[in-house]
């Protein structure tokens, strides 16, 4: 065993906060599994940057009138994801524009409501960039409670969900009510990413949101193989960026989010051996068709 | 006299500002295959949408199966063009094909054994069998078709409106879908959407020039009249064409 491992692994048990450090790991990457493999398939993950930015506005709100930050994130996140329905849904064509507008307001306006509040610096960096060895119990709670949620629409509207991201079109001829699942789905994005915030902060939460669900959806035949391959992904990153995190002293989230990418651009590399692979046998296959057919005119000359 | 399965009368279609369709009337009637044919943009594609309600006309009548569009959405069978369907979706045949029995009272958690044994003989129909468990990145245009035309037959329609079926198909794979449809259209009515009129006239009972404006031709023979309405103005028919001809 490596030496980093074995004392992160001492450690383990000799601090609650780092055990309550890796439940929180565990717990988001639930959420980043089934929600993110969502969002990748659908193709929001630009939706779920603007939300992620939005939610820092409220946060900053709530902290600014000394309420406490979740409740604030929980609300506004969920306002947030009604307003991004809205402006898709009859603003399209002005869609990405309006979305970068929210984002950068959003984001502003929590900065200015944290900066007016007493000790906001301390604040700040962990909204920005997390500290998942602060987590508390009540925050695991919370987390715990909203993974619930996640998995209880999943579990009930799995076909629905997965026929309103492959073809929208299709999913309302038969009779689903795309708009109202579309705003759950943007409503489960905007709890993830509240829940996500606690551990690897706002500047990186979209990294933890697509990054294992993108892997995941190169490996797997179905969406929910996704969503189990992608919770099992993040829950290798989490642990993995907290290990390597713990002996150095290095910043976990950063540690999270970089150990996740390199993990992307190892699966993009297997992925292209494996392709080249099968065009290669493909095209075996076919000149010795091609030489068969031949063969079989030669014969009927 | 029978109802007709599609009824649409002095239909107008606008889309910012411009007249897309202009007063057509159509007529399908239960057990016919019929062809549309026209330029790109002559508002086929246009004209499905209104079928299915998904876009409503500025002024005419439409009735399917002697119920508004949207009521009757249910019992018809739509297979859109192939080229909008995101591939990279982790998904397999199987999978894409029962999304066909999704409907008001099956919406709910996950794919039960009797939605799976129901789609059963559309997968032996389809020819799908031995590919049901791959991934719809794995297969070709023409095994992918098969796939949109299967889970259009999974929601038991009585209509098949089909969107260039054939678009990026090989000539072997495009026959075999026609022999498939023509099989089809033993138990249900088929409008197929094509760009190929001189292949979809040797299998469709009559032929429409959707061109803005709607012209039917009862016989299925290439008549210069025809080729007139599919492009809206006279062709000439070159050297070229007359002597490979």
């Amino acid at each position: 065993m490596p030496e980093f491992m074995s004392s992160f692994i001492t450690a383990l048990g000799q601090h609650s906060f780092l055990q309550m450090a890796l439940a929180a790991g565990l717990l988001a990457s639930v959420a980043c599994g089934l929600v993110g493999s969502l969002v990748v398939v659908k193709r929001i993950a630009y939706l779920a940057g603007g939300l992620a930015h939005m939610v820092l506005g409220g946060m900053g709100v709530a902290v600014y009138f000394h309420s406490d930050p979740m409740v604030g994130a929980v609300i506004s996140a969920l306002v947030c994801a009604l307003l991004i329905a809205w402006v898709s849904l009859h603003w399209q064509s002005r869609q990405d524009t309006v979305i970068s507008a929210m984002w950068a307001i959003g984001m502003a306006t929590g900065i200015l409501c944290i900066s007016q509040t007493q000790g906001y610096q301390v604040n700040l960096m962990s909204y920005l960039f997390g500290n998942i060895l602060l987590v508390g119990s009540t925050q695991l709670w919370l987390m715990a409670l909203i993974d619930g949620i996640l998995i209880a629409a999943v579990l009930a509207f799995y076909k629905s969900l997965e026929a309103v991201a492959f073809d929208e079109e299709y999913a309302r001829l038969r009779g689903i009510p795309v708009t109202l699942f579309y705003i759950l789905l943007l409503c489960m994005v905007a709890l993830t990413v509240v829940l996500l915030l606690q551990v690897v902060g706002l500047i990186m939460v979209i990294a933890l949101l697509t990054l294992p669900a993108a892997i995941a959806s190169h490996f797997c035949s179905s969406l929910i193989k996704m969503m189990g391959l992608a919770t099992l992904l993040g829950a290798g990153f989490t642990t993995g960026g907290l290990m390597l995190s713990w002996e150095p002293d290095l910043p976990a989230g950063a540690s999270i989010v970089v150990l996740a990418g390199a993990g992307y651009l190892f699966a993009l590399m297997i992925r292209w051996l494996w392709q080249k692979r099968q065009h290669l046998r493909l095209h075996q296959n076919t000149r010795q068709d091609a030489h068969q057919n031949t063969h079989h005119q030669d014969r009927e000359l | 006299m029978q109802t007709p399965v599609i009824n649409i009368q002095n239909l107008d279609f606008d889309y910012q500002g411009q007249t897309v369709l202009h007063d057509v009337n159509l007529n399908v009637h239960q057990g016919e295959f019929l062809g549309m044919v026209g330029p790109n943009g002559g508002g086929k594609t246009t004209l499905f949408r209104l079928i299915l309600g998904l876009i409503q006309p500025r002024r005419g009548k439409i009735t399917v199966l002697n119920q508004s569009p949207h009521q009757a959405r249910r019992a018809i069978g739509y297979v859109p063009q192939a080229l909008k369907f995101p591939v990279d979706f982790p998904m397999t045949v199987e999978e894409a094909v029962l999304m066909g029995r999704l409907g008001p009272g099956n919406r709910l958690g996950f794919w039960k054994k009797n939605d799976r044994t129901a789609i059963e003989p559309i997968l032996e129909e389809t020819g799908l069998i031995p590919l049901r468990k791959r991934r719809l990145e794995d297969l070709s245009g023409g095994q992918r078709q098969r796939v949109f035309i299967a889970r259009a037959l999974a929601g038991n329609p009585q209509l098949l409106l089909l969107d260039e079926p054939t678009a990026n198909i090989d000539v072997q794979m495009e026959e075999d879908l026609f022999q498939l449809f023509r099989q089809l259209n033993q138990r249900m009515t088929i409008v197929v959407v094509s760009h190929d009129l001189g292949f979809v006239s040797h299998y469709v009972s009559r032929i429409a020039c959707v061109n803005r404006s709607l012209h039917c031709h009862n016989s299925t023979q290439i008549t210069p009249e025809l080729i007139e309405h599919m492009y809206g103005h006279p062709v000439r028919v070159s050297r070229f064409a007359q002597e490979t001809a």
